[in-house]
């Protein structure tokens, strides 16, 4: 596999969804080229900091109070 | 073509399995309400009217999507129905996303820093991530935001209802769009000033 290819599959790779073949065939590449190791370990951690800054808020107690209420008005029907 | 459970109040019965389902996604269901609408008083409306949705149709209830990507669903189609209500439009589309690797070398040519890594948290964990994720446009927006919640690309199809291929190219498109935005603000700040 050479440096174009891997960078092609690079988000297939991170999100894990390339088949077994493929993934391992990346792997291989990755494991002699300095380069490509450098831009998937910081696409990996671009993708945490994205992970952790969109799905990092907790819902307030106020929407709490309505959702329960919500459920609750169901349960009685 | 997706099953249905029967319409049976069971399914939100205390203990249920979609009942603790369900109250396990408020927070991801909060979370991505806040991005989508950057209001939290917006958000929290958007998640109440979801699992208000979701109460009225749980006998359409989608074994297959589960109750999280469900939900995910439900607040997708209510969240179009108001930006078209608004008529609110994209801003950032023109931009070329072409480019890999854009962010990664720019922060690369930063020669006080050890790594690209480091030079990302020294410029860019002060909040204008999230606000270039909420400036994307909606189709490339909700991707991302599905992303981050855990689903993999056969379950986003699904919720979104683009075939496979659509949501890997609009993800894709979108993280490197992020990323040239990033990019950009680093420029228009001065933040590079001293920078080759």
């Amino acid at each position: 596999m050479t440096c174009e290819e891997a960078v092609a599959r690079l988000y297939e790779y991170l999100d894990r969804e390339l088949d077994p073949g493929t993934r391992r065939r990346v792997r291989q590449h990755l494991a002699r080229c300095r380069p490509c190791t450098d831009k998937v370990h910081f696409e990996a951690y671009f993708l945490a900091q994205l992970r952790r800054c969109l799905v990092s808020e907790r819902a307030p107690a106020s929407l709490y109070r309505r959702l329960e209420a919500l459920v609750a008005a169901v349960r009685v029907k | 073509m997706a099953k249905t459970s029967a319409a049976t109040p069971k399914v939100l019965e205390r203990g249920s399995p979609l009942a603790i389902l369900c109250e396990s996604c408020v927070n991801a269901l909060y979370s991505v309400a806040v991005r989508l609408t950057r209001r939290r008083d917006t958000a929290e409306d958007l998640v109440q009217d979801t699992y208000v949705r979701a109460l009225r149709a749980r006998a359409r209830y989608d074994e297959e999507l589960g109750a999280k990507g469900w939900l995910f669903a439900i607040m997708r189609r209510l969240h179009l129905d108001d930006v078209r209500r608004l008529r609110r439009s994209p801003q950032v589309d023109s931009l070329d996303d072409r480019e890999d690797f854009v962010l990664y070398e720019h922060l690369s040519r930063d020669a006080a820093a050890s790594s690209a890594e480091e030079a990302f948290l020294a410029h860019y964990l002060d909040g204008c991530l999230a606000a270039t994720v909420e400036a994307l446009p909606e189709d490339l927006k909700l991707p991302l935001l599905l992303s981050a919640g855990g689903f993999t690309y056969r379950e986003m199809a699904r919720i979104l209802g683009w075939p496979v291929g659509t949501v890997m190219s609009r993800l894709h498109r979108a993280r490197r769009l992020v990323q040239r935005l990033l990019v950009q603000q680093c420029r228009e700040t001065g933040q590079r000033e001293d920078g080759p």
